[in-house]
């Protein structure tokens, strides 16, 4: 693992047990790490065996990194229990923010207790170092409708060298999904015919030629959805609200959904009544038992076509 | 006294993944899982055009020809590998993956899997030397036929070659609009960048390339463009807060700017020039201006697809235009879109 990953990612977790380390008497048995992907934390968790006379030898462990967010601490043994009263938040005059430890306060019976560090990874590029993830581009199957996804760890060795378990929750993978041929398949051209027709006697100054747009503007009263053009936008537009075109998404095997939103085209004018795409992000877990994840993202187009027409036929 | 499930879990298993179809030009992933059983080496062999890219957890590994054998692995039980694909002539190809599990006592798991590569392929037909606009109807006489033979979407933008007579010009209202727009934007963006500081250096990146032409990038600048969207992506979905921010920002520089009026007109533009399945123009506003009622141009198609791959660019011959009236005709009508 390059030294950089390793320390952007494990600073804190090595700090924290470097300051176990150095405790006579103590010995350090299993270290833990969660990662969470969408809040970007560290969960660093370590299992250490303490003496009988801990409690009178030492009275405080101290840890302080700006980017600690929260301490807690277990008794493991006999019966494992957090014990939220023995870590203390406070703040030296410096500013400097200290979570303590106070082994008096730990259950006298206990020879086995955790450390659990939680702090913030402001790192975005961390992801791809640990992780190689893959997308189509494309969708495929026999319907031509699912995108494939792939998650895999790059150095699981690494990790289990440190760590009796490590997880990474949360994986992202955002595909594009392409929406604009079942809008340009379903929305009736006669419907946007009759909007342009609209428009077009709207902006006639010329009176002879308004005179002439009569029989036009009486055509437009003909077609089904006359009179609720407006409606019928603003409804198609909401489908595309993440609430809504989430219903036209499933995700399947080791990857679930988690949100979308609208895809920008770069290079395009910015155009955002319809978006031609939807971008859908999907997560997996990966443990260094499961160092590799594969998925499935069905888009459920006829559906989605079958809602563009609900919206087409409704009544006002 | 073993139940169920731990006998279960002491059969061997393996699993090897590969997708079964993709892009020509994107980059496939595969991987072998095992349980319960000793490996004492792996071998992976490949055929053009896929090639090795990475692999992951190997300790001891070779290749040769497009065959890797791996006799070391980092943890037991998992191998991960990164292919890379290239564009070939045909539009579709079959390419199979030898799969080699050796065990001791000379056991092999041995699997095949095919992967079907495909790409998008633009077809022109030029009828006539001349097109003719009716503005009254809207009737265009003579359009080139343009069609996706292929499969995947085929990214497109239309220009005039440098010795063409006549050029396209964004119409004025739609450039005020983006430039506008691009500024309001960025003015949100900034303030979110405020509030999300490791925002600012992706979206800075992000606009950069926004003033850049599609048609001007290098094939090593559309690999980079391609790692500034991924960065993109990956940094709105590792922060729920920023991606609501991002898209609450987007909605609301875009409803500073458009009158619902000139959203739904907008609408019509856009419905119009979605002009054929897989074909997606990217300038379907530019225009030709007819006002003298007869024009010569020369046409240049400029494409790529989702993997932003480079394809040749597209000439086409001197084509004359004539209207019986001074009009105005949006790029896209001078094609019939198959």
């Amino acid at each position: 693992m390059e030294e950089e990953l390793r320390k952007s990612l494990f600073a804190v977790a090595e700090y924290v047990y470097k300051i176990w380390e150095k405790i006579p008497k103590t010995k350090i048995l299993n270290q833990e790490a969660t990662i969470n992907i969408p809040e970007s934390f560290v969960d660093y968790s370590l299992a250490v065996s303490i003496p009988p006379n801990f409690r009178a030898i030492r009275k405080v462990v101290e840890v302080s990194a700006p980017s600690i967010i929260r301490v807690s601490a277990a008794a493991l043994s006999p019966m494992p229990r957090t014990v939220r009263e023995a870590i203390r938040k406070f703040q030296y005059e410096d500013g400097r923010v200290v979570y303590a430890l106070f082994p008096e306060l730990l259950p006298p019976e206990s020879e086995l207790i955790s450390m659990t560090v939680t702090y913030t990874i402001d790192d975005s590029s961390l992801l791809d170092d640990l992780v190689d993830r893959k997308k189509a581009h494309e969708p495929s199957g026999t319907e031509k409708n699912e995108y494939w996804l792939s998650a895999q760890l790059k150095h699981p060795k690494a990790l289990i060298d440190r760590f009796g378990r490590f997880d990474l929750r949360d994986v992202d993978v955002t595909v594009d999904v392409g929406v604009h041929n079942e809008l340009k398949t379903t929305i009736p051209s006669s419907f946007v015919t009759r909007l342009k027709m609209f428009f077009d006697v709207m902006a006639e100054t010329d009176p002879r030629r308004q005179f002439l747009a009569i029989p036009k503007l009486r055509r437009l009263t003909k077609g089904k959805t006359t009179g609720r053009e407006f409606k019928v936008l603003t409804d198609l537009e909401s489908l595309f609200l993440p609430g809504a075109f989430s219903k036209y998404i499933e995700v399947l095997k080791d990857f679930r959904y988690s949100d979308c939103y609208k895809g920008k085209e770069f290079f395009e004018l910015p155009i955002q009544i319809i978006p031609k795409k939807m971008n859908v992000i999907s997560r997996a877990d990966l443990t260094l038992e499961k160092p590799a994840a594969d998925g499935i993202l069905v888009y459920k187009n006829n559906l989605f076509i079958d809602a563009i027409k609900a919206v087409l036929s409704s009544s006002s | 006294m073993p139940n169920e499930t731990s006998r279960f879990e002491t059969k061997p298993k393996s699993l090897i993944y590969l997708p079964g179809e993709g892009l020509q030009g994107e980059g496939i992933p595969s991987y072998i899982l095992w349980e319960n059983m000793t490996v004492e080496s792996v071998q992976v062999s490949l055929g053009p055009p896929l090639r090795f890219k990475e692999i992951f957890n190997a300790e001891s590994w070779e290749i040769h020809d497009n065959v890797i054998t791996i006799r070391k692995v980092g943890i037991d039980g998992y191998i991960g590998l990164s292919f890379e694909s290239s564009k070939v002539p045909p539009l579709e190809v079959m390419v199979p993956i030898k799969y080699l599990i050796y065990q001791p006592h000379g056991d092999t798991i041995k699997e095949v899997k095919r992967i079907r590569l495909f790409k998008p392929k633009l077809e022109i037909q030029v009828s006539a030397k001349e097109i003719s606009i009716n503005p009254d109807t809207g009737f265009v006489k003579g359009r080139i036929g343009i069609k996706n033979v292929g499969r995947g979407t085929l990214i497109m933008s239309i220009s005039t070659t440098e010795n063409s007579p006549t050029e396209l010009k964004t119409p004025p209202e739609h450039r005020e609009f983006a430039e506008k727009f691009a500024s309001d934007l960025n003015e949100e963006m900034s303030n979110l960048a405020k509030e999300f500081p490791e925002f600012q250096p992706v979206w800075d990146e992000m606009m950069n390339w926004e003033k850049r032409n599609l048609i001007e990038l290098s094939s090593e600048e559309r690999d980079e463009f391609v790692v500034s969207i991924n960065r993109l992506a990956n940094i709105l979905a590792s922060n729920k807060d920023l991606l609501r921010r991002f898209a609450e920002a987007y909605a609301k520089a875009f409803a500073r700017n458009i009158e619902l009026i000139e959203a739904i007109k907008k609408f019509v533009s856009i419905y119009e020039s979605l002009v054929s399945k897989d074909l997606l123009l990217i300038n379907p506003f530019d225009e030709v201006d007819l006002s003298n009622e007869r024009a010569e141009i020369v046409l240049k198609i400029i494409q790529t697809d989702k993997v932003f791959d480079t394809y040749e660019d597209v000439m086409m011959p001197k084509i004359q235009l004539s209207s019986s009236q001074a009009t105005k005709v949006p790029i896209y009508k001078l094609f019939k879109w198959g």
